[in-house]
């Protein structure tokens, strides 16, 4: 048993050293420091599913709704028949951008397509953008206005009640 | 012997290492991460240095798509066979806080005939939260649930909850209703281990229920020689969990047993 | 009896890695589960 506490000792020891020389895995690196409100949302490239390439930056001139999400987050595809209901309404006034943090395409591509959901899906550098947006919890909302500024926030699924009223903060 | 105490704190220590994330708000992201832990340890914990099995294995049937989780199950089968229970009673930080509050000198519920039947209620928790929840949701609903977790565990409430509410405003401002049930479910079992000894790990955890399931193969733990033991019973006086017999399902090691036996026949360490 | 499970384990274990799932697990893990801390 002794062995096996010392062992324990090492352990405990060689992770808090791990820990205090990475804190670069914690702490906000200064770019994800941007992805806060009033600052601008950083740019990041990513593919439609039916794979055109494009960027942020490319929808700006209207507001955008930037949502991040994966398959297996039951809360993010729980709130997606919201974004399907009402994005017909706002899609002229509104840049809706799901981006997906599956470790594949396919899969998020997969259940888009299963669902038949029309609003806009892209898929990215996963880690780049869990980094430059300091993605936390998912589902997490932004909203940009036209400017790509981001204007507001927010982390956990919505109600359609408060996807209208988060959107209506961009118009 | 070395002090259980003493390794139940390392191992918390251990487990939840990434103490600036308590109060940066945020969650380790390393690649020790992917490692599941012996012990119910939530993932969201900000210092949690690794997964939690059960967690794991729930946000495998929770997506869109079923798939048999066969990484999270090999482990849980490997930490079943090496030490069982064992890692309840020495490597688990919600039996820990548990076996704190026991500490405090009020009144003490004993067990009886009754607290072992109860003691079968996590095995229906498992089957129903773990597995069964997410897979008939998913049947019914495309998607899974995370039941357990979400809807139970209280060491998710008391490690991932409270302290990742407590620092950021924004999660603070998300909080409804769902929170104030496992608020309550947690200060219910908080609350019962002062009076009760460890009810969650009796009664309600799915984790020790699995682990118990090894308790009598497993390479380390408690054994009884057969050859010394006079059936005095001293053992069972003792014992704190609903063990029948030292070294049975409900067994959690922690070798108090072990103290008064008075022909020696129980040992704890390793059973080859 | 041990022998078959440590056995069953390593099987599983592997089949798991092959398919890569130790990243989901890693993946998962590093986002606050939403559910589990009470926003639903």
């Amino acid at each position: 048993m002794k062995k096996i506490l010392i062992c324990l000792l090492l352990l405990l020891a060689a992770m808090a050293g791990g820990c205090a020389a990475d804190s670069s895995k914690t702490t906000a690196a200064a770019p994800a420091a941007a992805a806060q409100a009033s600052q601008t949302a950083p740019d990041f490239s990513f593919a439609y599913l039916d794979g055109t390439k494009a960027s942020l930056t490319q929808l700006r001139g209207k507001p955008v709704f930037l949502n991040f999400w994966a398959t297996w987050c039951p809360p993010c595809v729980g709130e997606m028949p919201h974004f399907n209901a009402v994005y017909p309404r706002y899609k002229d006034k509104i840049n809706f951008l799901a981006v997906s943090l599956d470790d594949n395409m396919q899969e998020a591509a997969a259940f888009i397509q299963q669902q038949g959901y029309s609003f806009p899906v892209g898929y990215g550098n996963v880690n780049d953008l869990a980094g430059k947006y300091d993605i936390q919890g998912i589902p997490t909302s932004l909203l940009l206005d036209a400017d790509g500024k981001i204007i507001a926030s927010k982390i956990g699924a919505m109600t359609e009640t408060e996807l209208e009223a988060f959107l209506q903060k961009a118009l | 012997m070395v002090k259980r105490k003493l390794v139940q704190f390392l191992t918390a220590l251990l487990y939840n290492g990434n103490l600036p994330g308590f109060w940066q708000g945020r969650l380790w992201q390393g690649s020790s991460k992917s490692v599941c832990l012996p012990g119910l340890n939530c993932y969201s914990c900000p210092g949690a240095l690794g997964a939690c099995p059960v967690g794991a294995l729930q946000s495998s049937l929770s997506g869109v798509f079923l798939r048999v989780p066969f990484y999270v199950i090999g482990t849980l089968l490997l930490f079943g066979l090496l030490l069982g229970r064992l890692i309840c009673g020495w490597a688990c930080p919600f039996g820990l806080v548990q076996e704190l509050l026991y500490k405090l000198p009020t009144p003490k519920l004993q067990r009886t005939a009754f607290t072992a039947r109860l003691a079968r209620f996590k095995y229906l928790i498992a089957i129903v939260f773990v597995l069964l929840l997410p897979i008939v949701y998913y049947l019914l609903t495309g998607t899974g649930v995370p039941a357990f977790c979400k809807f139970l565990c209280p060491a998710g409430t008391l490690e991932a909850a409270l302290p990742l509410a407590a620092v950021n405003a924004k999660l603070r401002g998300s909080l409804g209703v769902l929170f104030s049930w496992k608020l309550l479910l947690l200060l219910v079992i908080l609350t019962a281990s002062v009076g009760i000894y460890r009810p969650f790990c009796r009664f309600l955890c799915p984790l020790g229920a699995l682990y118990g399931l090894f308790n009598r193969i497993s390479l380390f733990g408690v054994k009884v020689d057969a050859a010394k033991c006079i059936h005095c019973d001293a053992c069972m006086r003792t014992c704190l969990m609903d063990c029948r017999q030292a070294g049975d399902r409900e067994c959690i090691a922690c070798g108090e047993c072990r103290s008064v036996c008075p022909t020696d026949a129980i040992s704890l360490g390793k059973k080859f | 009896m041990r022998i078959v499970i440590f056995l069953a384990a390593l099987l599983t274990l592997a089949c798991g890695i092959l398919q890569q799932q130790q990243l989901g697990v890693l993946r998962k893990a590093s986002t606050i589960c939403l559910e589990c801390i009470g926003i639903g």
